[in-house]
Parts: structure tokens; sequence; C-alpha cells
């Protein structure tokens, strides 16, 4: 959190108060350990700062200017602010501003976004807020593949390298439930 | 059990914040909400009702580390003797046989919450270990260190776990109705002092039952709606 805040302000290290006595001390050679200069008492963390080249979030609206409303609780507010592009794919796109109108959750203002992009269901197989819960067949599903490098393959042959598009992949999913449906 | 021994360590008043995937501490927030803290603030990650804040995580983690959060509770895959766990990684951490997804905080709001309690549902050899495989975050840390507070007790299925932080390690506190010393100290991978006569638990009360079979019940199935359903 502190290396996004960093990234925000252009400043190329932010202190931490904590990690100290860690491991994550030993296992990451960029985490440094100095002295507060203005309390040479004090030894300080300090991990660089993360300034992605291009982030990517998920919302619920979007308009033509790229305000995006997404969720409060994904820190897409920060992620955009700290890349140098950011993508915001959306439930819906909307015409009219959406930086005027009351809304639910957080508004990521257009000037933030470099490109928006209209992905129903795009948060699949995790849930969006006020449009569909998560998908725990499909995540299950994830987790058995993800546990070793060959079954991880076949899945993304499935689903992502084998599918043209989101909609394609969300259709491969609907797929696989029919015909678990008629076997069971 | 666990949730009624973790709700009578809350005080009223107390700003008390719950890590994500942590039903149990959630229900006993709620618990002593409704019974002795009716002032406590609830913070609950994961919760849109139990989330004060509209600036997502960065304004909650901005929150913790200026030294807001009275109480903290994460789990622990490994804890040992010393008070140090760990939520990061199992076995050597550039070739790790389990990858945890708990380190991500915890290195840094166990230094600043002032009580950190971890509470585990398995008391085994498994999880008390010797020695942590990774520290995420240390019992004790040398003086110098900027520390508002740290680790003040495990709570298990089995037990209660006092850490000292002056002797910075875990002794016990309290066995549960039903259990013995001799079970606790062998699921325990460490040597575990005992206080003499050692104390019970106090069981659920009554009223406690009722409140988290009802009211903590409904509120909890907002946030953990898969928790609920496996608890009916």
């Amino acid at each position: 959190m502190n290396a996004l805040q960093a990234g925000v302000m252009n400043v190329p290290f932010a202190p931490v108060r904590g990690l100290l006595h860690t491991d994550y001390m030993n296992i990451r050679p960029d985490f440094r350990v100095i002295e507060n200069p203005y309390d040479p008492s004090e030894p300080i963390a300090l991990v660089p700062a993360i300034a992605p080249d291009v982030a990517v979030f998920h919302g619920f609206r979007a308009d033509r200017s790229g305000n995006v409303v997404t969720s409060g609780a994904i820190d897409a507010k920060l992620i955009a602010q700290a890349s140098r592009a950011t993508i915001a794919t959306a439930e819906e796109i909307v015409d009219g501003d959406l930086a005027r109108a009351p809304h639910t959750g957080a508004l990521v203002a257009g000037i933030h976004v470099t490109a928006v992009v209209h992905a129903p269901h795009g948060a699949h197989p995790t849930a969006c807020a006020g449009y569909y819960g998560d998908d725990p067949t499909h995540i299950r599903e994830y987790m058995r593949a993800a546990a070793a490098a060959d079954t991880f393959r076949l899945y993304l042959e499935r689903y992502v390298l084998g599918t043209a598009d989101h909609r394609a992949y969300l259709a491969r999913v609907q797929e696989g439930r029919m015909a678990a449906a008629g076997r069971a | 059990m666990m949730a009624v021994a973790i709700a009578r360590r809350l005080r009223d008043g107390e700003t008390i914040a719950v890590g994500s995937v942590s039903p149990i501490p959630a229900s006993a927030c709620l618990l002593a909400q409704q019974r002795h803290a009716p002032h406590a603030r609830l913070i609950l990650l994961g919760s849109a009702e139990h989330f004060p804040f509209d600036g997502g995580m960065q304004e909650f983690y901005n929150f913790a580390v200026r030294g807001r959060l009275d109480v903290f509770f994460a789990s622990g895959a490994q804890i040992d003797e010393h008070g140090n766990f760990n939520l990061s990684v199992i076995g050597d951490p550039a070739r790790p046989t389990v990858r945890l997804p708990g380190g991500r905080a915890n290195g840094v709001l166990a230094f600043v919450a002032r009580r950190l309690i971890l509470f585990r549902t398995e008391h085994s050899r498994r999880v008390f270990v010797p020695r942590v495989d990774f520290v995420t975050a240390p019992g004790t840390t040398p003086p110098g260190v900027y520390r508002l507070g740290g680790l003040s007790a495990v709570v298990t299925d089995l037990a209660v776990l006092e850490f000292r932080r002056e002797l910075g390690r875990l002794e016990l506190g309290s066995i549960h109705p039903g259990v013995t010393l001799e079970e606790v100290r062998a699921r325990t991978g460490f040597p575990l002092a005992a206080p003499d006569p050692l104390p019970v638990t106090a069981a659920p009360e009554p009223d406690e039952l009722t409140l988290l079979r009802t009211t903590v019940r409904e509120r909890l199935e907002t946030v953990y709606p898969e928790f609920v359903r496996h608890q009916a």
C-alpha cells in the first residue's frame, strides 16, 4: 500500500513502519533499512514505489469520457493513479456524465483512465456487487487446475487461449456446466 | 466456544478490525457488540455494511497504520513458541509447497494494531511448530523498532494461549471445557508452560448461545453466506 502510494506521488520509495524482523526483509533484497533521518534512533524499512505500466480494473458503469463507477473496496482509484496507462472493463457503458450523477461505490475520474472496454460478466468467476455473485463451481475448478503445471496448462488452453473473447469464455463455462448437469 | 472466548477479550468502545475470511472472529465481534460492547466499532473486511470507509482498503490501511486499531484478528498457518506467525509460505520460500494469501498486510498490521489476536480452528503440531518456516510478523522486536502493539493471544479449538510479551513466549492461559492439559501439550510442537491451577475457559452462557444462533447468525450471513450454511 505504501509502495502504491509512492507510485501515485511519483517518489521512488516509501518508508514503512513495520516489516522489520520479518522474513520479507530477507526474501526481498529491494526492501532496505535506513535510520530515520529525522530521528536516528528509529530504524525504518523502505520499499520501492510501485508504478505499473498498465493497470486493469473492473467497474459497474463507465461513460464515454472514461469516468468509471466501481466497487469502493478494490482501490481502483489508487491503482489508476499509480499506473502509466489504465484500462477499465465495465458491466455497462452509459450515456451521460457519471462524474455528475449520484453513485454508490467509488468514482474513478476519466482523466485517469486510458481505455474502457464493455465486458458484461467481466469479473467472472468472482462477484460483481449488484450484478452477480461469485461462481464457486468455477473457482473450485480453477483451484484444482492451478495445483499442478500440466492441469493448469489444460485450463489455460480450454478457457483462455482457446476462446476468442470473453463471450466465448463465458459460453465455454456454461457448456461445461450443462455437460456436468447431464452426467448427474 | 472460540467465538465466545474471543468475544470476552473485546471491550466496549474499542475499534476492532477483522481480516477477510475470518467468520469466527467476526461472530465474536458481533456477539460482543450485542452483549457487553455496544459501542465497539467493527470493521469487517469483505463486508459492505461493516466497512466505514469509502476510500477502500487504502483508507482502512492508512487508518490502521496511524495506530487507530485497538484489536486486529488474523489466522496463522504456523505459529511458534516466540509468537512469530506465518501466513505467507509453507516450506522453502524460494520453492514453497503452499503459498498463502495472508502475507499482504500482516507484516505491517501486526506492528500497529494494539492487540493482535490469532485464531486457529486446528490445534495441532502442524500449526504449533518449533520454528515457523517464514516470519510474516515477529512476536517481539528489539527496542527502537516502531511498534505500537502486537500479539495478545492465540485462540484455538482447544485452548487460549497468552503471549507474555516480557518473556517473548506463548504460555497456556486456559483450556476449553472437556480438554486436558496433556492433550493440548501433545498437540503443540513446542514446550508450553501452564499456570497451576490451570483455568478452564468459561463455557458459553445460554444467552450467548442464543445470540450466536439468532442475531449474530443473521448478520454474519450477509458477509459469510457459505460459512453460515455449513453451520446449519
